[in-house]
């Protein structure tokens, strides 16, 4: 038990470094001088030779690395060149704004999608089971932006119910949230579904069922409880990627998540920041991932941890 | 192919249907338009659908929209083929040599992997675009890249499940070289399984490559392209919502008919499904 959460704290600090190489090596294989990226067009030469060595930018590579490492480590993500101010308190502020509107997606799709899944699943290939399993490819196959904006159309500037862009209330929250849980639901119920539809089958549910037990006991007690580990796995993979995933919801809805921070940066050719969203963006994803496996082990009994 | 047991699926079929009417749309696009999809009619601007000879309506630019959804289909299907391509033509090789060696190169190959599935599908792509700026090739690479480690994975493991088989063994013992094994005798056996995984791979790309437009950081206008054609129409919502609807309706639907399309696959080659009726 202890070897193996050693070893996948091992295994998660590999890739917490490898992320870390590939997102500050990227700085370095952009075409063009970073001094000079810096300087910006109207620095001269004796300018530019000034910065590269305020920055190290004279040194060798890995010792670049290690120092920009260093750094980070301490919450030092370097200055923005488009805000001309350090990184590391937006990065800070942003974050859990992303991750917040992660859960809230979260919620929906876990609350909407696995009854809906138990629901056709029950319903095997009758009507009920047709209408899930349509909208959950259709809801699997709309892109994110598309929606996204038939909502701002409808509920926005049609009804005017909800704010089509903003963030500080709930109810600037509601939309950005539906937009992002769109795609995590309808896989949650397609993947409930199926893992459902062979449980029912299953000797300890057909005996759940001949000894009397209620229909929705058999159905959440026995039979989904039986298929919860994978699920919960499922979830907890989602939410790495909704975290990150944001980026299109947030760009729509104004929400100022990492996402956007990083679009909008990318827009600026403001490689520091973008470098620091994308590496907190993977570190999260990697250490929720971490969580999810580690949480497997003391949810599913049968999981052997050699 | 097994086509009989893709036949046996509707909803297969519909996706097939779906997918052959794209590409007949892409592949006849002169001849299916009367306007020049990049040349608009300022005068005509933001013209209602069905309205003076205009199917689904004009744009900001009186650019026709129905020419400019037909193009479209082209950058479209052609960026989704070639990032599966580039993920197939890296991930493949990989995952074969790794599972068939094991060891140290499959320790280290896939502790590669895990990084770089570490990052959002989006969020590489931003990367690699924001490190090689915008280009045909460069989107490819963007989009493809995340391709790469799921191929090599599966790829990988389903490598491990035929080395120990008789007909692998019987190779290596008639003195068949390791290339010869793996490109001969267990490359065949996982066609199956790769077509699944590139018919979904193929829907995400789309997906991906409309969100990257969309965001401007993919393919650039005047080009016609879904998700740039949306993120243009976010300016006129008000006045001209049809602009929003049909670039949507078709990345939707094109979309759509690909992942039908790889359901009934899986079905088709998954041997828990054959036999009964999906």
């Amino acid at each position: 038990m202890l070897a193996y959460v050693l070893r996948r704290l091992g295994h998660v600090l590999v890739t917490l470094i490898g992320i870390s190489i590939i997102v500050f090596v990227s700085l370095h294989l952009t075409p063009g001088d970073p001094a000079a990226m810096l300087g910006g067009s109207q620095a001269s030469d004796e300018e530019i030779a000034q910065l590269r060595k305020i920055y190290g930018l004279n040194q060798p590579l890995p010792v670049q690395y290690l120092s920009w490492a260093g750094r980070v480590l301490h919450g030092d993500f370097g200055i923005s060149f488009r805000a001309g101010r350090p990184i590391g308190p937006d990065l800070a502020h942003a974050f859990p704004i992303s991750v917040y509107l992660a859960l809230g997606g979260l919620f929906l799709a876990v609350a909407i999608g696995i009854p809906a899944g138990v629901l056709a699943a029950v319903h095997r290939d009758r009507a009920i089971d047709l209408t899930v399993m349509g909208l959950s490819v259709a809801g699997m196959s709309m892109p994110v932006f598309w929606i996204s904006l038939i909502m701002v159309l409808f509920f926005s500037l049609q009804l005017g119910w909800l704010p089509s862009s903003g963030w500080g209330e709930f109810r600037h929250f509601i939309l950005p949230a539906v937009s992002i849980s769109l795609a995590s639901l309808a896989l949650l119920a397609r993947m409930t579904r199926s893992m459902m539809v062979e449980a029912m089958l299953e000797d300890f549910v057909r005996t759940a069922r001949a000894k009397g037990a209620p229909d929705r006991s058999v159905q959440y007690k026995h039979a989904l409880r039986s298929v919860l580990p994978p699920i919960v796995t499922a979830i907890g993979l989602r939410f790495g990627l909704l975290v990150g995933g944001a980026v299109i919801t947030e760009t729509v809805f104004s929400v100022p998540g990492l996402g956007r921070m990083v679009v909008q940066a990318v827009g600026a050719r403001d490689f520091p920041t973008v470098q620091g969203g994308v590496l907190l963006i993977a570190a999260a994803v990697s250490i929720i991932n971490l969580a999810v496996d580690l949480l497997h082990v003391f949810v599913d009994p049968r999981v052997r941890y050699t | 192919m097994r086509w009989k047991s893709l036949a046996r699926s509707h909803s297969g079929v519909v996706g097939l249907v779906l997918v052959v009417a794209f590409t007949l749309l892409a592949a006849t696009a002169p001849f299916i338009t009367a306007h020049d999809p990049t040349r608009g009619n300022l005068r005509a601007a933001l013209t209602p659908p069905g309205q003076a000879g205009y199917l689904l309506g004009t744009d900001e630019l009186g650019r026709d929209t129905w020419s400019r959804i037909v193009y479209g289909s082209r950058i479209s299907l052609a960026l989704g083929l070639a990032s599966v391509a580039f993920g197939l033509v890296f991930g493949v090789p990989l995952g074969m040599v790794s599972g068939y060696y094991g060891g140290g190169v499959d320790s280290v190959l896939m502790r590669v992997m895990d990084i770089f599935l570490a990052f959002p599908r989006i969020l590489l792509a931003i990367l690699v675009v924001a490190l090689y700026g915008i280009g045909f090739w460069s989107l490819v690479f963007a989009i493809g890249v995340a391709d790469l480690p799921v191929f090599a994975r599966l790829v990988r493991s389903a490598t491990l499940t035929y080395l120990g088989r008789d007909f692998v063994t019987a190779a290596k013992a008639l003195g068949a070289r390791d290339r010869r094994v793996m490109g001969r005798h267990i490359l065949p056996n996982l066609v199956g399984t790769l077509a699944v995984q590139s018919t979904f791979s193929m829907a995400a790309a789309i997906l991906i490559a409309g969100g990257l437009s969309f965001l401007g950081l993919g393919v650039q206008p005047p080009t016609p392209e879904w998700g740039s054609m949306l993120s243009s129409a976010r300016s006129y919502m008000r006045v001209a919502p049809h602009l929003i609807t049909y670039p949507g309706i078709a990345l939707a639907v094109v979309v759509l008919g690909i992942n039908l399309l790889g359901d009934a696959l899986r079905q088709a080659y998954d041997p828990r499904f054959r036999g009964k009726d999906a």
